[in-house]
């Protein structure tokens, strides 16, 4: 190993050994037999009380149901999406973009809180109008179900995976479209035959990585997923840390259970982004793939956008707002408009000490996951060592991780460690940077990798050392990315419920967590404003990274806006 | 040469009162901030009282001590335990005063948690209020009650004892505590064990399992929320200032306790955190809560019962619920079978 490069390591060894820490704490606490910070000794009980739990069954079922049902949900919406937004001539899909946008801006919390007004028995909106309209009682649809949780988390997840599906339909070849059409065969067969199979790796991909998302999503499975009593493996956890007295061992046991479902299917899906690129259809040749006529059914597809907006997007932001109006919530029998709950939401110190919090912490975490991801990232693409690549395997160890697991681990490690940061903001930070270390660097690997050698090479027959080259070199090129993936530390830890309910307290609050609190201590309508307060505070802290980064929002959702910036 | 020499006098006694002043300027400077100025105490309490009941009481005392700031988290008390827990394991706590139930100021207690205090007020309430080595002291009475829709349910058709909850016409309509979490709705269940026969309530609670499938959920204020709303005929397990309080709102919402049941009341307690750097201030705010002055604040606040006995207000117990037995719960014995009868309710189909 060449020793002038050896700081170059100490930023990974760091993000190797945070990785580790919970990691290893978590198997601790769950060999344990006291809560953390107590005297106990090792023991497998905790896995026996797993084992012996009557609902583990139902448990391990609905955890898999829910996932793939709202990853296969949400990866079919988004498929149906890009097609009919990247290769049909449609109108209103720029109106419909925009739709898209504004639901990435939601925190999941909203959004479930939301439907629970819409789709509850009995008193959900859809519920009343859908019995007013069809006589059929006022219990239709429950939101308080498996259905319920696959509905709600498959529109959650539909953003995500049209970001992932949609490239592999606007960048295929159109010369491959032009031989089957010459061939004499019709515009079905050659979308059924040509453009479907070049877009299976990516629909795959966006299938497994939904389904890693919705098993480690806390949100839709406390608000929905608790009270309807479906039991899934994060609001296990969860039931765990809230019984009379807390089991923080039993709960790490669930946990390492969700850390090996994580992990298999993250192989899986690494291995599906490898296979992928057997389907490479991107070549020196130039030329936009063809747009289908839809003919009489453009505004049949423009309906479907507006269905989409009208039945989704509308109703939960509106509903929100309505709520929020009132003292009670009775919909058969509404109290007086009020703006009570926007007055008493001042008087919880957790919410502006929340809001002060979350943003202090998703900007701190946001520039130290940036910083380690991007040595990680230098070392594991420029310096193949043995100390690089075994740094760079563990410190992705956390993608492994949900946010509610890591939480847990790192509160076993904080409350058996003298580093004093357990109640501070600082355990949120640490949590969100060990998070997002491996998955920044793998935005950075890219950008990494097309860099040329020749370039810092040059740099240093100039004479100028490993730390000028990356100030003068390699920073500035990977400016974009880095921000890009700071940006996404920001947005991601600004929403996120599950390690925020393991490590906030009183002075640490987060926004998210503290609405949480509300919503389950029977505050629920100081909630919902809390809501609007936070789609409004996350839409304009966006809007202004935006301006201040001079990013055009607009372009994260159009493939096309896509390849204009990078110049394609 | 002489002339010189006092010069020199001088100026050395010039040096050392310039050092004097320096030093003492200094240690004014340094010391005096440090010491614990009236304005810079922060008292922070976690407590399951909602916050917005609590601000007439925090208003009062920070009136009465304008150098004590309290800074009032609100957590549901198995959240507020875990909470206090964890900081003092990880010798970083926050939290100075705690106000939740009784039964976890027990398991914070017996964990060496709590700072014993007697306080000067205890002397005005029964001895079953306070803690006997004054680890904690009773403030507020959470009566428990079940709960009714007046809109779905009318007076004739509510059930009149426990055995008319089990009938399967009430499925899909009953929300409760959840009795397998080991916290309230588990330690009021237990506590009817004594009261209807171990027989008697082992198929009384099978036959709600089985017949009526109650919703299950682990805040109290939620099963009034949900019969108020409407999406459920009846509450079990409902605090009744919850029903009051939605009540007095306007919602459709009415309380009930079947045949032979009694008013199962729930104390809340104060008590102080170890460790806390502001004792002083703790002291004072328990004192504080549990004085008439502040009692009479809380029972003509909507809506808390107070503990103060024989104090007349707006929400005291014996106004709003003048025929009913209080019985105060869990006991002892039922606080500690409470965590194992989580799983055991949870196999009869809860």
């Amino acid at each position: 190993m060449n020793l002038r490069g050896l700081p170059l390591y100490l930023p990974v060894l760091l993000a190797a050994g945070l990785a580790i820490l919970p990691a290893s704490y978590l198997i601790f606490g769950s060999l344990w037999s006291a809560d953390p910070g107590l005297p106990g000794q090792l023991t497998s009980q905790n896995f026996a009380a797993v084992a012996s739990d009557p609902t583990l069954g139902a448990v391990l079922f609905n955890s898999v149901a829910y996932s793939l049902g709202a990853a296969l949900f949400a990866a079919a919406l988004a498929f149906v999406l890009a097609i009919a937004l990247q290769r049909t001539d449609a109108p209103l899909k720029r109106f419909m973009t925009s739709a898209l946008l504004v639901s990435l801006a939601i925190p999941w919390m909203v959004e479930d809180i939301a439907w629970t007004y819409l789709l509850s028995p009995r008193i959900g909106l859809y519920n009343i109008w859908l019995g007013q309209l069809f006589g059929i009682g006022d219990s239709l649809l429950n939101i308080y179900s498996i259905w319920g949780l696959i509905w709600v988390m498959g529109l959650s997840l539909t953003p995500l995976a049209y970001l992932i599906i949609s490239p592999s339909l606007s960048l295929v070849d159109p010369h491959l479209e032009e031989a089957s059409l010459v061939s004499g065969a019709r515009l079905r067969t050659t979308f059924f035959r040509i453009d479907l199979p070049l877009s299976l790796p990516s629909i795959l991909s966006a299938l497994l990585l939904c389904t890693v998302i919705a098993l480690e999503a806390f949100d839709a499975s406390a608000i929905i997923g608790i009270p309807g009593r479906v039991w899934t493996l994060t609001n296990s956890i969860y039931g765990q840390t809230v019984q009379t007295p807390p089991n923080f061992e039993v709960a790490s046991a669930y946990a390492v259970i969700l850390v090996a479902m994580t992990l298999t299917l993250i192989l899986l899906y690494s291995r599906s982004i490898r296979l992928s690129q057997r389907y490479a259809t991107v070549s020196g040749r130039t030329g936009r793939p063809r747009t289908f006529s839809l003919g009489r059914y453009r505004w049949f597809v423009a309906g479907g956008f507006i269905t989409y907006l009208f039945v989704y997007l509308v109703p939960v932001l509106s509903v929100l707002v309505f709520v929020s109006l009132h003292n009670f919530w009775n919909p058969t029998d509404l109290p007086p408009i009020t703006l009570a709950n926007y007055e008493n939401l001042l008087i919880f110190p957790s919410i502006d000490t929340g809001i002060f919090n979350s943003a202090i912490v998703s900007v701190t975490a946001a520039v130290a996951t940036a910083a380690l991801a991007f040595f990680l990232s230098y070392t594991s693409t420029r310096r193949r060592s043995v100390i690089g690549r075994s740094a760079e395997l563990l410190a992705s160890l956390p993608l492994a991780f949900p946010t509610i697991v890591l939480g847990i681990g790192l509160l076993w490690a904080l409350l058996r460690s003298p580093l004093p940061i357990y109640g501070t903001v600082w355990a949120l930070t640490l949590a969100y940077t060990i998070r997002y270390v491996p998955i920044v660097s793998r935005f950075l690997s890219g950008p990494m990798v097309q860099l040329a050698k020749e370039l810092e090479e040059v740099s240093r027959i100039c004479g100028a050392g490993v730390a000028t080259t990356l100030r003068r070199i390699v920073l500035p090129i990977l400016k974009p990315s880095l921000i890009a993936g700071a940006v996404y530390v920001f947005v991601v830890s600004i929403k996120d419920l599950g390690a925020a309910v393991m490590l906030t307290t009183g002075d640490s609050a987060l926004f998210s967590s503290a609405l949480y609190n509300l919503w389950t201590h029977g505050d629920e309508l100081v909630a919902v404003a809390g809501g609007i307060l936070y789609v409004g505070v996350l839409s304009g802290a966006l809007l202004i990274l935006a301006i201040i980064l001079k990013i055009d929002l607009f372009s994260i959702m159009s493939p096309e806006g896509r390849r204009a910036k990078s110049g394609n | 040469m002489r002339r010189r020499a006092v010069g020199t006098t001088a100026r050395v006694a010039a040096l050392v009162v310039a050092i004097v002043v320096i030093a003492g300027g200094g240690f004014y400077f340094f010391y005096y901030p440090a010491a614990p100025s009236p304005q810079q105490v922060l008292l922070t309490v976690y407590g399951s009282v909602d916050t917005q009941d609590m601000q007439p009481v925090l208003k009062d005392f920070h009136g009465n001590y304008s150098y004590i700031a309290v800074n009032y988290q609100e957590f549901t008390p198995p959240k507020a335990f875990a909470k206090i827990s964890a900081e003092l394991a990880a010798r970083n706590a926050t939290a100075d005063v705690t106000f939740i139930t009784n039964s976890l100021m027990n398991t914070l207690k017996s964990a060496g948690d709590l700072i014993s205090y007697n306080s000067t007020q205890s002397a005005n309430y029964p001895s079953n209020y306070h803690d006997p080595k004054g680890y904690f002291a009773t403030a507020i009475l959470l009566p428990v009650v079940f709960s009714y829709n007046s809109q779905l349910v009318t007076s004739a058709n509510l059930p009149k004892t426990l055995n008319e909850l089990t009938n399967s016409s009430w499925r899909g309509k009953v929300i409760m505590h959840d009795v397998t979490i080991g916290s309230t709705g588990t330690q009021y269940m237990l506590s009817l064990v004594p009261i209807v026969g171990n027989a008697t309530f082992t198929a009384w609670a099978k036959a709600l399992a089985t017949n009526v499938q109650p919703t299950l959920t682990s805040d109290t204020t939620a099963i009034a929320n949900g019969v108020a709303s409407g999406q459920y005929s009846i509450g079990i397990v409902t605090y009744l200032h919850d029903v009051v309080r939605l009540q007095s709102q306007g919602a459709p919402i009415g309380w009930f306790l079947p045949q032979g049941v009694p008013l199962l009341t729930a104390p809340a307690s104060v008590g102080i955190v170890r460790g806390t750097p502001h004792l002083a201030a703790a002291q004072l705010f328990e004192d504080f809560i549990l004085s008439k002055n502040t009692q009479q604040v809380i029972g003509n606040t909507a809506v808390r019962f107070i503990a103060y006995p024989g104090l007349t207000a707006k929400y005291a117990v014996s106004g709003v619920a003048p025929n009913e037995m209080i019985v105060f719960f869990p006991t002892a014995q039922v606080s500690a079978q409470a965590r194992t009868f989580g799983p055991i309710f949870k196999s009869w189909g809860f």
